[in-house]
């Protein structure tokens, strides 16, 4: 058997990046510098718990974000969703990649994703803040390599108390 | 591991996994649509608004922290020197105002004479921004103010500058505003020049309004004030909203292109004051 999944990690660290994200300065420029914490999290507890992350899950995240920011409903549903499904094909290979190679996967993995709400907008007549998809991803890559250490590091943690 | 019975997937495709994807995106695609043409978001945040309501405060809680840590940290001396610095501007607004009291009066009993209707007064409080609509494009503010304040859909808010927006949907103790420059608002203004009134409608970015109607035969010069025209009986009339940056006009065009920069600084703010209309002086 696999080991217990950490689930009161994997929630509290979710609800933790959902506020994050939800604290970003809103419409002054730097809100564009904002990194997309709930993304982050969720790649990585779909790279550390694989399959056990399921699309619900990523749909019920992404729906409870549009909701709060204010976006079209769905919208980040539809890129968290992606982001799980694309993951579970990937995510054996990308565990043991080195760090420089994870931000690189995670840079276009989260622009690819960033592409399906260009789409969405432009087919609904949205508007689209061009700076914020290319800028986004590279805020994102800059910031996994902490991100996993600290989140590897609680995890563990966890593990630990829960074996002793 | 987590997972290590499941290494088929490497090697493997997962039908069901693709089938389950497209499911849930077809889904998401039919809300999305479903959300652009009715509007469902609004009507789902306004029901689930005792769910989120708690999460805009927690997240607003760290912004308060900073800000009370600022006022202990600032300096006894620097508070007191402020404040004399307030009570002295306190001082020549209230001596500014002496004339525009009488002026006030003066006024109303003209109106009187000419039975027209009396000009709306108005109450004004301070409302603390707790989130805005983080997404660049929707240009809405949630206010820590709400029906239990006595907020309603339709009031107005605005800065020391100018207007900034109209309050769209109430819960209990905080508003979403949505602001002047959000592409579906729209507000009648005049030209403070020539007096032609016209509609002005959000651009999307923080700082830019558009005019699409004015006729090429209107003469408009960059610079110049547009006010709230009153048209339409939201907005009250005369208050300053934008100055003109931009007009060109293309041959065999029917209409100018121009842009008015937005004289209330929506991105930098802070506070907003909300206008509550006190009950209408009978003539």
């Amino acid at each position: 058997m696999s080991a217990a999944i950490a689930w009161p990690v994997v929630s509290g660290s979710l609800i933790l990046a959902l506020l994050l994200e939800l604290l970003s300065p809103g419409l002054s420029a730097v809100s564009v510098l904002w990194p997309p914490f709930v993304s982050l999290v969720l790649i990585y507890w779909c790279l550390e718990t694989g399959d056990r992350i399921e699309m619900w899950h990523a749909v019920a995240l992404g729906l409870l974000l549009d909701l709060s920011r204010g976006v079209i409903l769905g919208q980040h549903a539809l890129e968290l969703l992606t982001l799980v499904f694309i993951l579970q094909k990937i995510r054996l290979r990308v565990r043991f990649y080195p760090f420089w190679q994870q931000s690189f996967i995670i840079f276009l993995l989260l622009f690819c994703t960033l592409q399906l709400e260009v789409l969405s907008r432009y087919i609904l007549g949205y508007p689209i803040d061009h700076w914020r998809i290319i800028i986004n991803p590279l805020v994102a890559m800059a910031l996994w390599p902490w991100l996993f250490l600290l989140l590897d590091y609680l995890h563990q943690r966890f593990r630990q108390r829960q074996f002793k | 591991m987590a997972g290590r019975n499941h290494n088929s997937h490497l090697f493997l495709e997962s039908v069901p996994g693709s089938l389950k994807y497209l499911g849930w995106v077809l889904l998401l695609v039919a809300l999305m649509i479903g959300d652009a043409r009715n509007g469902w978001l609004t009507r789902s945040r306004e029901i689930l608004a005792f769910m989120l309501e708690p999460l805009y405060y927690l997240v607003d809680s760290p912004y308060r922290l900073a800000e009370r840590l600022d006022l202990w940290l600032e300096k006894h001396e620097q508070l007191l020197e402020e404040n004399e610095a307030l009570s002295r501007e306190n001082a020549r607004l209230k001596l500014d105002l002496l004339p525009l009291s009488h002026m006030q009066e003066e006024n109303r009993q003209l109106r009187e004479l000419l039975n027209a209707p009396p000009h709306r007064d108005f109450n004004t409080r301070m409302a603390r921004i707790l989130n805005a609509g983080l997404d660049s494009y929707n240009q809405n503010l949630l206010i820590d103010l709400g029906s239990e304040d006595g907020v309603e859909s339709g009031q107005i808010l605005a800065t020391e500058n100018g207007i900034a927006g109209q309050v769209r949907s109430t819960q209990a103790h905080s508003s979403w505003v949505m602001l002047i420059t959000d592409p579906d608002h729209a507000l009648p203004v005049t030209f403070s020049n020539s007096g032609f009134r016209t509609i002005a409608y959000g651009s999307g970015s923080s700082k830019e309004l558009v005019l699409p109607h004015v006729p090429i035969s209107q003469s408009v010069s960059e610079g110049e004030l547009l006010v709230t025209s009153g048209m339409g009986g939201l907005f009250p009339a005369g208050y300053p909203v934008a100055r003109v940056s931009a007009l060109s006009s293309e041959k065999g065009e029917r209409f100018k292109r121009i842009t008015a920069t937005v004289l209330a600084r929506l991105d930098e703010l802070e506070f907003l004051l909300l206008m509550q209309a006190t009950k209408e002086v009978k003539p």
